[in-house]
């Protein structure tokens, strides 16, 4: 509370009585407003021809910084007539600075109960002490009308109130000022409002004056004119962004209106209805509620700004206004960029929201090209960027149903991981970005692709096909090592072939090959094949228990019979049955499928085996970190390189570890085998 | 509610144009009783509330007795003319011509202005906001209602002043391409001559004998035959208090196609008439009176210093309205809704 001090310069407007002349300014203070001055304010505030006088209207003159003014006229009957016996109307008309106004944020009804009550001298300006209003009589009178009005006026268009006909011109203007109170202050520079305004009053309603807003009580909303029933909430359309943002803000808010009204009067730097103006004010009233509660931050005016542009694109596309978009697209471009791509928590998840429920995303008929394409890419970049992480694509993608060409190829270029950068080039269907993403990226980094889950079959496809086109190109061991890391992708290659036994030999042969070559050594046999640790003693006593002829029998009663449950077709499991029985005879290992030998590796004459691979990735330092890595977690490998390090022959003392492979294998199957047994007894 | 004006959506603009007090807004108030009053195959209805309420709102100020406040700000109304349905005709090329075709009724949106007379006036005294809106619509406009007060004139002499320096302005406007090879302004004038139940007026009527009564008015009200308003006027243009009335002939002549001026003397609320005798009465006919309602004092704030005596007949008020509806309706190559 408190009292300030204003002068007021002022005009009085109306006829000579007995006149036939029209109306006009008929004195005025001295200083910055002329006769002349006060014309043009008339004009610009002509609310039509009153039905009931007094009436109260508010506006603004000036606009810079030094020269903003509030106005506030009061057009009352005379019992004075003209020439042609028509009562005369009086107008007056007062302007204050609005920096005097400001420290204690006066409202229209204060203004007006001191100014009435003014009596002119001669040419002088007045002197007006205001007391500052109670903001709590305003608080309680924020009502569903109020909220909805104040929300409309974020339209940047004229708002009506109608049904409030029988109010007495006080409370309407209480009423008004209640309207304004839920605006920061500073919007008072760009407000205007009336008690009455006729509803044939053209220029009022279509005033084109720039980022101000109207708002009047009238009997009949004119045509295009926002208007609000007295007594009701009226529900701002969710395609007027910033107004419905504005709305749901408020509501949320009024819970405490005195503290609520007080924050936004405290935002006194002037603001217009501009879109800028606008995003400041919705961003003052979410810092609102930042104050009361730490948890929930205040939204800053970009991003309503950039939550608008959104929105305001997406009408564009509807509307085919493409030169518009293309404008917005490239501002929306340059705010990211000016904040570097750096987003606040939470702050992506609300244009998230927008881009989905507009369907900015989405392949646009009849949108050109480019157009489309930079759509998609700025949108990407300010709701998923700068990196676009797998979650956000497998969301993007989920959205919207089947991604157009030009939403994956701006999803693709943007900065990515592996699974990213593959899912999208497979997706794309285009073997040209298929093979700049495959080059961009190791063997295992394909495998781990591959591995996540949920399986993407087409890609799980392209990456066996890549991955036993690098193995013919010598990435074996790099291969070996991620397949080893994931299972050799069984779980994968069973989600490509679920129904076929055979295709999934088929597949994870090509991926033996791609990793050792045709033919195994007995090490990466076993390596392949595997033992779980703690079942050796038993394995150990099993062998000397049956003693010679103890390999015959482990290959034909477990091995075989394990194989040939599996549901291998006759030809496959005669051919495993040969491999397994037969003596080696020196040859690669017979090649069923001619397509799974792709790389040429179908021939006979292998240059290089396998374990020659391995020495030489051993020895290459370049490869070491990855070969000591993978050794580590298989210490009978490392233990083999080792060895063949100290011998460097490449004899033929790898038959032991073929049978404690098989032994191994054996020996798991015992003790499965034997609990499922007992668990039946 | 009023009616729905359907599709036939303002298209023509019509400007209202006189001096301040010459009953530009009288006369747009007595439409509603007008059209009540007048039997004819033209009405007029709002093509939108704020329009049609106008309409019936002030037609019950007027039947309470009081004139409508002076404008003080411009407004615009946006109605409607519907005429009678043209009589249906046979269908030719058909076996015995086939059902009678449906002839829509024909209807003209008009966008009335109606500025405070002011604006016509002097430029120092008038906000360039305000003219320069007013002069647009007199471009886009077709239709003019030039109202000519006699009474004004024969006080203050300044019609001339009130139409000269807008109409230089629009001729301005309009003039200066090469659309218009005769030289005119293509608007349809219609000059309405008010008051014309003010004695003075009829009385000036009277003394040339221009009035005539309608045999079958059962009022008798006495009028002034359309041939012969054009030379009511130019005889009151004669009694001007500052002698330049003729040059208000002459200018209208200048910058109008003959065929598109027409005269109208009219009158908004008409002439009085006893309620018992119903008949016009040349010794009591004048229907505005001051207003005294008892207060000695003197008018209460907002009271009109006249009242209206009886019921209002207003005499040649759609008459204007109907005429430039028409001449809208026939310069249209297809006639309908436009």
């Amino acid at each position: 509370m408190g009292t300030a001090h204003l002068t007021v310069h002022w005009a009085l407007e109306g006829k000579q009585p007995g006149s036939s002349d029209e109306y006009g300014i008929l004195a005025c203070s001295r200083g910055p407003f002329s006769p002349a001055h006060f014309m043009d304010i008339r004009a610009r505030y002509s609310t039509g021809t009153p039905e009931n006088l007094p009436q109260v209207t508010i506006g603004w003159v000036g606009g810079g910084r030094q020269d903003r003014w509030l106005l506030l006229s009061i057009r009352q009957s005379s019992a004075e007539t003209d020439g042609t016996g028509r009562a005369i109307a009086e107008t007056r008309y007062f302007c204050v600075p609005y920096e005097q106004v400001t420290e204690h944020h006066l409202s229209y009804e204060a203004l007006h109960a001191a100014l009435e009550a003014c009596e002119p001298v001669r040419d002088e300006p007045l002197a007006v002490s205001v007391e500052a209003p109670n903001i709590e009589d305003i608080a309680a009178r924020v009502g569903l009308e109020a909220i909805s009005a104040a929300a409309l006026l974020l339209t940047d268009e004229p708002v009506c109130v109608v049904g409030g006909e029988a109010l007495p011109w006080l409370e309407r203007l209480r009423f008004l000022d209640t309207v304004f109170s839920l605006l920061p202050y500073g919007m008072r520079t760009r407000l205007s409002a009336s008690t009455w305004t006729s509803s044939t009053a053209g220029r009022w309603w279509t005033s084109k004056a720039r980022n101000e807003c109207r708002l009047s009580f009238t009997k009949h909303a004119p045509e295009g004119v926002h208007s609000v029933r007295w007594g009701a909430l009226t529900e701002v359309s969710s395609s007027r962004h910033d107004a419905h943002r504005y709305q749901n803000l408020l509501v949320d808010r009024c819970g405490q209106p005195t503290a609520l009204i007080e924050w936004l009067a405290a935002g006194t730097e002037p603001m217009s209805f501009s879109p800028d103006g606008r995003a400041r004010a919705l961003a003052r009233l979410s810092e609102f509620t930042a104050r009361d509660d730490a948890a929930t931050r205040a939204i800053s005016a970009d991003q309503f700004t950039m939550e608008r542009l959104l929105n305001e694109c997406a009408d564009f596309l509807k509307s085919r206004q493409d030169g518009k978009l293309a404008e917005h697209l490239d501002r929306l471009g340059n705010m990211v960029s000016r904040q570097g791509g750096r987003f606040f928590t939470g702050e992506q998840r609300r244009y998230q929201e927008v881009i989905a429920e507009r369907q900015l995303l989405w392949t646009w008929q009849d949108v050109d090209d480019d157009l489309l394409f930079q759509l998609h890419a700025v949108i990407l970049k300010v709701g998923y960027g700068p990196k676009l992480s797998a979650r956000n694509m497998d969301e993007i993608l989920d959205g919207v149903g089947s991604p157009g060409r030009s939403l994956l190829l701006a999803m693709l270029r943007m900065p990515s991981d592996a699974v990213v950068r593959l899912t999208l080039a497979c997706r794309l269907d285009d073997k040209a970005e298929l093979r700049r993403a495959f080059d961009q990226h190791s063997a295992g980094d394909l495998v781990n692709v591959a591995a996540r889950e949920p399986y993407d079959g087409r890609l799980i496809q392209e990456i066996v096909d890549e991955l036993a086109r690098r193995g013919s190109a010598e990435e074996g061991l790099d291969i070996a090592g991620a397949l080893r890391e994931h299972n050799y992708l069984s779980d994968a290659i069973k989600a490509l072939h679920p129904a076929s036994i055979e295709n999934r030999t088929r597949v994870l042969r090509r991926l033996l090959v791609a990793a050792y070559g045709q033919n195994l050594e007995p090490m990466e046999f076993a390596e392949i094949v595997g033992l779980p640790p703690g079942g050796e003693p038993l394995l150990a006593a099993a062998i000397l228990s049956h003693g010679a002829g103890a390999g015959e029998t482990l290959l034909q009663t477990v091995v075989l019979s394990y194989l040939g449950n599996a549901g291998l077709d006759p030809t496959t499991f005669m051919k495993v049955k040969s491999a397994l029985l037969e003596p080696k005879l020196g040859g690669p290992a017979p090649s069923d499928d001619p397509e799974a030998y792709e790389d040429g590796s179908g021939n006979l004459n292998a240059p290089e085996g396998a374990v020659s691979r391995i020495l030489r990735k051993l020895r290459n330092p370049m490869s070491r970190g990855r070969s000591v890595r993978v050794s580590s977690r298989h210490g009978h490998l490392e233990e083999a390189a080792g060895l063949r390090r100290q011998d460097g022959s490449g004899g033929k003392d790898w038959l032991p570890y073929v049978l404690l492979a098989i032994l191994g294998v054996a020996v798991v199957l015992f003790f499965v085998l034997g609990y499922e047994l007992l668990k039946s007894l | 509610m009023h009616p729905d004006p359907g599709s036939a959506r303002p298209s023509h603009n019509i400007a209202m144009w006189g001096a301040p007090g010459s009953g530009k807004t009288t006369l747009l108030a007595s439409l509603s009783i007008a059209l009540m009053r007048r039997r004819g195959p033209w009405k007029i209805i709002g093509a939108d509330d704020p329009s049609a309420e106008f309409l019936e709102e002030k037609s019950l100020t007027l039947s309470r007795g009081e004139f409508p406040q002076a404008t003080l700000d411009m407004e615009s109304y946006r109605w409607v003319l519907v005429g009678e349905p043209k009589a249906p005709e046979r269908r030719r090329g058909r076996l015995f011509g086939g059902p009678p075709k449906a002839a829509p009724a024909p209807r003209v949106g008009i966008s009335l202005l109606d500025p405070p007379g002011g604006l016509y006036g002097d430029r120092g005294s008038v906000s360039a906001t305000d003219q320069k809106e007013l002069l647009d619509n007199l471009v886009q406009s077709r239709g003019i209602v030039f109202l000519f007060d006699p009474i004004r004139e024969f006080d203050n002499g300044d019609a001339f002043d009130y139409l000269y320096r807008a109409l230089v302005q629009l001729a301005k406007q309009i003039l200066a391409g090469d659309d218009h090879g005769d030289g005119k302004l293509p608007h349809s004038l219609a000059v309405c001559i008010t008051k014309f139940d003010d004695r003075r007026v009829l009385q000036t009527a009277e003394r040339d004998g221009l009035l005539t009564v309608d045999p079958d008015d059962p009022h008798g009200f006495p009028r002034v035959e359309p041939e012969d308003a054009a030379r009511l006027f130019h005889r009151l243009c004669e009694v001007s208090r500052s002698g330049n009335a003729d040059l208000v002939v002459n200018a209208l002549d200048q910058y109008f196609r003959e065929d598109r001026i027409r005269f109208f003397v009219t009158s908004s609320i008409g002439f009085y008439l006893d309620p018992e005798r119903n008949v016009f009465d040349a010794r009591d006919f004048q229907n505005m009176v001051p207003n005294v309602t008892g207060n000695q004092q003197g008018l209460k704030a907002g009271a009109s210093k006249f009242r209206i005596r009886g019921r209002v007949h207003p005499i040649n008020v759609m008459e204007p309205m109907v005429w430039l509806g028409e001449q809208f309706y026939n310069s249209q190559p297809n006639n309908g809704t436009i």
